[in-house]
């Protein structure tokens, strides 16, 4: 879905990466995700994971056709946030987060997350991140259905199968750096 | 391992003729393994078809290394994103950190909690030699002795907003006193939310009846009001006429006028005398 004027502009801003608003955004709720975690045993990084894993999910959610903002924009985004760092905390040590059931930010409005395809999605971007530049962009114009052609063109390559070698090593590479954390094999299992 | 990949990736893309399809689904079921590596690849080509999706996890990754600059205040997001004159949001940062300059400065400190009635409210039972409590004016609702505070009134701060677990328990679990007495709130409504007003003053109205009481017996009630972070020390006690009605209902009610910043607040009302806790409920003052 294209970013409309009728969005909420924290929608607009995470589906079209305004990175002015990005920032705004993260002034305003991070302190929240931050408090949330750094209260029931997490960590900064961890905190970081929470707010961005939790934009990823704003923007998925913005992106489907039926979705409408209901509720305030930090209502549901902290939702999302809060119930991410559950899911996560009872998976890692099956300890409870510290904030009842009726906290303002699980309310009605609060969307069905998919945690396990939450957690999948963060993984490949974890070891996505990982690869070089160049990879990363190689792989993208594949996954986006790009000919070879036109990646070889795009890449500035030689030709059509020095691009196919070259997305086969990438690939390669980002599969076992997935297949490489411990978390991918309890995804597996879920 | 390039014959494997672009066998599957043919499969994902539904370009293999059938009798290799078949072939495909075949050792698919047949082999875990091979079976989670077709599935693999295609929640890969699932998760990056969309490239909007991997920019925005980059700038994200990109900004949250940025250092935050400390004690901004949040700014409020603009109704028209990329529609905006620079200079326009630029005029506007400046007044609204202007305003919250002088807000600071002249509205900042400790929650100012008064009852709109006539009866002072008490200091904090835990906090003694307490001053004399401020006498109620609506013509000088703000004293000017308060302590500083770190943030100003009009920044919500999302901490003020985390409920207490302990007091929350409370809620859940049902007040009723040793005497099976307890307070029926009328007002105000679990989880309600009052908005302050341009002085940063909020109004709310406590009203219940007394159920299980003895008719014969004067009471007097005590409203103590709580912060979301600490349940021992209310930030005011405000005691609380009850008052019969001709049908023997003990009914209460007072308004309480209250200078605190946006939060979650929690309220409790205990009988005076043996202080135990008739009624719990929360409400908030403005939202996040």
């Amino acid at each position: 879905m294209e970013p409309t004027a009728t969005m909420h502009p924290y929608l607009n801003a995470v589906r079209s990466g305004d990175r002015a608003l990005l920032r705004q955004l993260r002034d305003e709720l991070y302190p929240f995700v931050r408090g949330l975690v750094l209260k029931n045993s997490g960590t900064e990084d961890d905190a970081k994971d929470v707010f961005q894993d939790a934009v990823m999910v704003v923007y998925d959610k913005a992106g489907q056709a039926e979705f409408m903002l209901t509720s305030r924009f930090s209502t549901f985004f902290c939702g999302i946030a809060l119930n991410l760092w559950r899911s996560r905390r009872k998976k890692k040590s099956n300890s409870e987060v510290t904030i009842p059931e009726d906290a303002p930010y699980t309310d009605d409005e609060q969307p069905d997350l998919d945690f396990e395809q939450i957690e999948r999605q963060a993984l490949f971007d974890k070891a996505m991140a990982q690869l070089g530049a160049d990879c990363r962009k190689l792989l993208g114009l594949f996954f986006q259905k790009k000919t070879m052609s036109e990646i070889a063109e795009n890449m500035g390559f030689g030709s059509e199968n020095y691009a196919r070698r070259r997305k086969h090593a990438c690939k390669e590479f980002l599969i076992e750096r997935i297949r490489s954390y411990p978390e991918y094999r309890e995804l597996r299992n879920t | 391992m390039n014959d494997l990949y672009d066998l599957i990736e043919a499969y994902l893309n539904d370009d293999l003729p059938d009798d290799q399809r078949r072939d495909m689904e075949r050792r698919m079921a047949e082999d875990p393994a091979f079976r989670e590596e077709v599935e693999l690849h295609r929640q890969l080509q699932q998760a990056y078809a969309d490239p909007g999706r991997w920019q925005l996890r980059e700038a994200l990754a990109a900004i949250m290394d940025e250092p935050v600059p400390p004690d901004k205040p949040p700014p409020v997001p603009p109704a028209k994103p990329n529609q905006g004159n620079r200079k326009m949001w630029l005029l506007i940062a400046v007044t609204l950190l202007a305003g919250a300059g002088i807000w600071f400065f002249s509205h900042l400190g400790a929650p100012n909690l008064q009852p709109a009635g006539d009866q002072p409210a008490t200091q904090p039972k835990s906090t003694a030699p307490a001053p004399a409590p401020t006498e109620p004016s609506k013509n000088d609702p703000l004293p000017t002795n308060r302590p500083k505070s770190d943030r100003p009134i009009a920044m919500a701060d999302p901490e003020r907003f985390v409920p207490n677990p302990t007091m929350d328990a409370y809620i859940a679990g049902g007040v009723r006193s040793q005497e099976e007495m307890r307070a029926v709130m009328v007002a105000p409504e679990n989880n309600a939310t009052v908005q302050p007003d341009a002085q940063g003053i909020s109004v709310v109205r406590f009203a219940g009846r007394l159920e299980g009481a003895s008719p014969d017996e004067a009471r007097v009630l005590h409203l103590l009001i709580f912060n979301n972070r600490d349940d021992q020390k209310p930030l005011l006690t405000q005691p609380v006429q009850l008052r019969t009605d001709a049908n023997g209902q003990a009914d209460f009610e007072t308004t309480l006028r209250l200078t605190v910043p946006k939060g979650l607040y929690y309220f409790r009302v205990e009988e005076s005398k043996t202080e135990e806790m008739l009624a719990m409920g929360k409400f908030f003052v403005g939202r996040l």
